[in-house]
C-alpha cells in the first residue's frame, strides 16, 4: 500500500494525527497555489484552512485515480478561483500590459532580432536577489492561470499533465501558457534592466 | 540550424524536453553568441522562478485546521444527537397515543388547569387594587429583558 493510501485510510478511520500529518505534508503546495493569487494577507491563511477542511470533508470520495497532491492542488485552485470571483478580481488581465512593451507583433514573434548582439547583459549588473523580487512582482501582473502554471511547474516541479489535471485545462494550453508567460517575464526583466542602465 | 533559436527552443532546452532537438540546440548555442546571451537571461529567469519567496503559514496552522475539523465533526454529532432525541420523543408520544386513550385524562387535566387559573384570577384581581396596567407593563419589561439576554447577549458568547 502506498504511503498516501495508508495515510488516507487512517484519516478515514478518524485518526486526526494522520490528518495533521497530511496538512503538514501538503501545506506548501496549498500555499503556492493560494498565496500566488490572493494578495490580501488577512484572507490567505483563512483560504488555506478552508482548502484543508474541504480536503477532510471530501476525502472519502477520493478514489486514487490521480495523485493525492494533484487532488489537493485542484481543491486549492478551485477554492482560490471561487474566492477571486467573489472578490470580483479579474482572472485574465491583458497579457501585453505585463511588460508594457512597445514592440511590434513581428518583434514579439521573433524577439531575438530585437536584441542587439553585442550589448553587455544588464542582467548581470544586479544581484540575483533583486532579480528574484522583480520577477515575482512581474508574475503578479500575469493572468491568474499563467501565475499558477508557472508556480506549479517551477516550485512544485509538477508535469504538464498534473498541472492540466489541477486546472482542468488541456495539456497543450498549459504548455503554451507556460512558454508565453516565461517569454513575457524575460522581456519584462530585460526591459526593466535596460531602463535601470540608462 | 539556421538563424537563431526561438524562445520556445531555448525554454525547451532549459526544461530538457525531449520534444525538442536538444542536440541541435546545443550545437547552435556553441557558435551563436546572441542565443547564448538569450539563454543566460533565461537561466537568470529560471533561477528567480525556482526561488520560493512565499511567507510561511503560522506555526500552529496544522493545529488550527485539526481543531476546526474536529469542531465541525463534534457539531455534526451534536446535531445528529439532538435529532435522535427529538425522534425518540416523538416516537414515544406516538406510541403512547396509540396504546393509551388519553382523551378523558387530557380533558380532565385541561378543565382542572382552567379552573385553577380562573380561581387565581378572581383572587388576584381585587388584590391589585386597580394597578393592573402597571402589573402588565412589569411583565412585559421582564419578558423583554429575557429576550434581549437570550437572543443578543448570550448568542455573542
Amino acid at each position: 500500500m502506498s504511503p498516501d493510501r495508508t495515510l488516507v485510510t487512517k484519516i478515514l478511520n478518524g485518526n486526526l494525527n494522520s490528518f495533521r500529518e497530511l496538512v503538514e505534508m501538503y501545506q506548501k503546495l496549498v500555499v503556492h497555489v493560494v498565496f500566488r493569487l490572493v494578495s490580501r494577507r488577512e484572507d490567505r491563511e483563512e483560504i488555506c484552512q478552508e482548502v484543508f477542511i474541504k480536503v477532510h470533508r471530501n476525502l472519502s470520495g477520493f478514489k486514487f485515480q490521480s495523485k493525492l497532491s494533484t487532488w489537493i492542488g485542484k481543491i486549492a485552485y478551485t477554492t482560490t478561483i471561487n474566492y477571486l470571483r467573489k472578490a470580483k478580481t479579474p482572472l485574465y488581465r491583458n497579457l501585453k500590459k505585463v511588460s508594457e512593451t512597445s514592440e511590434s507583433e513581428d518583434e514579439y514573434n521573433n524577439p531575438i532580432n530585437s536584441i542587439p548582439s553585442d550589448y553587455p547583459s544588464p542582467v548581470e549588473t544586479i544581484e540575483r536577489q533583486d532579480i528574484t523580487t522583480l520577477i515575482h512582482k512581474k508574475i503578479e501582473q500575469l493572468p491568474a492561470p499563467y501565475q499558477t502554471i508557472i508556480t506549479l511547474y517551477h516550485l512544485e516541479q509538477m508535469s504538464y499533465h498534473e498541472i492540466a489535471e489541477i486546472m482542468e485545462l488541456p495539456e497543450g494550453t498549459v504548455k503554451s501558457y507556460l512558454f508565453r508567460g516565461r517569454k513575457k517575464l524575460k522581456y519584462s526583466l530585460v526591459k526593466e534592466l535596460e531602463g535601470e542602465e540608462i | 540550424m539556421s538563424n537563431h533559436l526561438t524562445e520556445e527552443q531555448i525554454q525547451g532546452y532549459l526544461d530538457e524536453q525531449d520534444s525538442f532537438d536538444l542536440k541541435a540546440i546545443e550545437e547552435h548555442l556553441r557558435v551563436c553568441a546572441s542565443c547564448q546571451k538569450n539563454l543566460e537571461e533565461y537561466r537568470k529567469l529560471y533561477t528567480a522562478l525556482n526561488t520560493d519567496l512565499f511567507s510561511a503559514l503560522s506555526n500552529d496552522f496544522s493545529e488550527q485546521v485539526v481543531s476546526a475539523v474536529s469542531g465541525s465533526r463534534e457539531s455534526r454529532w451534536q446535531l445528529f444527537e439532538s435529532g435522535f432525541i427529538i425522534a425518540f420523543f416523538l416516537i414515544g408520544v406516538a406510541a403512547s397515543l396509540y396504546f393509551i386513550n388519553p382523551l378523558p385524562f387530557l380533558t380532565n387535566a385541561a378543565t382542572n388547569i382552567f379552573n385553577s387559573l380562573g380561581g387565581f384570577a378572581t383572587k388576584i384581581l381585587p388584590e391589585l387594587n386597580g394597578n393592573l396596567p402597571i402589573f402588565i407593563v412589569a411583565i412585559l419589561i421582564f419578558l423583554l429583558v429575557e429576550v434581549i439576554d437570550k437572543k443578543i447577549l448570550r448568542s455573542r458568547l
